[in-house]
């Protein structure tokens, strides 16, 4: 009677989010409740339309009942900033009533003691910061506000402080690209876990700009060698496993996203609207029947076998169908910065192999 | 008292859904989260802060045409676990 037995040989979770994957149950939605942010990030993919009015307050606790009874558990608040909003407490503990487990993308510049101990009732499940750089140097030209290095810094120590769980999140960039272990020893010290993401998408509006900061190709093929598998934790890259789950990824089946007006995105990558989230009566049946996710859908299981399967490097594809839909116009169209990572990735795995043999011959 | 007059409540940093039968807990002040099979996502279910452990197993032994003392046994067990694991608010006289 307790806990539940894997029968099939996978974990616990990784059945339930096959399961969710499988059959679109949203297990997260990801709300960025405002555009307003008090960094210039570089490589920032949001697009605020000018004069038009975000989201009250009313309309985003309406909405959070909404996808409660749509069945999320997770609830990310994201932005912009999430803390700039005056009302930021007051939605998050709205999210909390209503039984979400909360996560919090920030970037830590607003946490002081004050609002680390807020945080702390709040008691979310996770609180994620973004960190970009082992020293000012880096991490303020990546932000674009001198001093924001210290300052996150602090709001960390605060965080930390008051027990709570904190994750650092640093996308990889050519201008951070060689700190990667000082960044992960500075969050080692302060007793949280550094993530390392090294995909950088366009703007979008479809603005390539913020792919100029991608890290290098050298750095990239150093990154996917065992040197690297401290950071990412792979001594080789490794095939997709396509086996488990159907779908390329979670689009419009893992996840909902919504954006400060009240969009409702399949995804936060793949921003195709399938509607207000003020206008919908039932977001039940939004889910299920909306024209919007269904395509969305099925693209996203036709890609494993016609996108992926005609790329020479398919296997090692880490593909997203938004990217390439805002990028190339088509979102099964393979796209600059995935054809040359999977192609590094692809090269790794067959020295690795090569390195093998030759051992065991 | 007895286990069986123990009034559980669910810890209230819980965060819990069902999918497909299977209740997942989040515990936030734990940092963890939880999978419950389908008779445990019944307990679970059915601990409300006013119900017995029980009225609980009452209610499982008809639901599950066990014996009241089997399903007993086993609910106190599980509240236990619920427990040592950190999802309950602590039991209520």
């Amino acid at each position: 009677m307790s806990e539940y037995t894997p029968t099939n040989g996978l974990s616990p979770y990784a059945s339930l989010v096959a399961k969710s994957w499988n059959s679109a149950l949203p297990m997260t939605a990801l709300w960025e409740i405002t555009y307003a942010c008090n960094h210039k990030c570089a490589f920032c993919y949001n697009c605020p339309e000018r004069g038009r009015r975000e989201l009250t307050k009313e309309q985003i606790t309406d909405g959070l009942r909404k996808i409660a009874d749509l069945g999320c558990v997770f609830l990310v608040l994201s932005g912009g900033e999430p803390l700039t909003r005056p009302d930021f407490f007051d939605i998050a503990w709205a999210g909390k009533k209503l039984g979400f487990a909360i996560r919090i993308y920030t970037n830590g510049y607003l946490v002081d003691e004050i609002v680390a101990r807020k945080l702390k009732e709040l008691m979310p499940f996770e609180i994620e910061i973004s960190f970009h750089g082992s020293r000012a140097e880096s991490f303020d030209k990546l932000t674009g506000v001198p001093g924001s290095f210290d300052r996150v810094l602090q709001g960390i120590r605060n965080l930390r402080a008051q027990g709570l769980k904190v994750n650092m999140k640093c996308p990889i960039t050519r201008w951070n690209q060689w700190e990667l272990r000082e960044i992960k020893a500075l969050a080692e010290s302060l007793g949280c876990h550094a993530e390392f993401d090294a995909v950088i998408t366009p703007r979008d509006d479809g603005d390539t700009s913020p792919l100029a900061l991608q890290a290098d190709r050298e750095f990239l093929e150093k990154l996917w060698s065992p040197e690297y598998a401290d950071i990412t934790h792979e001594e080789v890259p490794v095939p997709r496993n396509d086996t488990l789950v159907q779908a390329n990824c979670g689009t419009g089946r893992s996840t909902i996203a919504l954006d400060p007006y009240g969009n409702i995105y399949p995804c936060v990558q793949w921003r195709r609207s399938a509607g207000l989230i003020t206008d919908v009566p039932d977001l039940r049946a939004l889910w299920k029947e909306s024209p919007v996710l269904n395509e969305v859908r099925r693209i996203a299981l036709e890609i494993p076998k016609t996108t992926l399967k005609t790329c020479e490097s398919g296997e090692f594809c880490s593909f997203c169908p938004g990217v390439a839909e805002v990028q190339t116009g088509d979102p099964r169209n393979i796209y600059p910065q995935v054809k040359m990572t999977s192609e590094i990735r692809k090269q790794k795995h067959s020295d690795f192999l090569s390195i093998q043999s030759k051992t065991a011959s | 008292m007895a286990l069986r007059e123990t009034i559980p409540a669910k810890h209230p940093d819980a965060a819990a859904r069902v999918y497909d039968n299977e209740a997942f807990i989040v515990l936030p002040h734990k940092g963890q989260y939880k999978i419950l099979n389908g008779v445990g996502t019944r307990v679970w279910d059915l601990i409300d802060g006013r119900r017995s452990a029980g009225d609980i197993a009452r209610l499982i032994a008809d639901e599950y045409e066990t014996t009241f003392e089997t399903a007993l046994s086993d609910v106190e067990s599980f509240l236990g676990d619920l427990e040592s694991h950190g999802m309950l608010a602590g039991k209520a006289e």
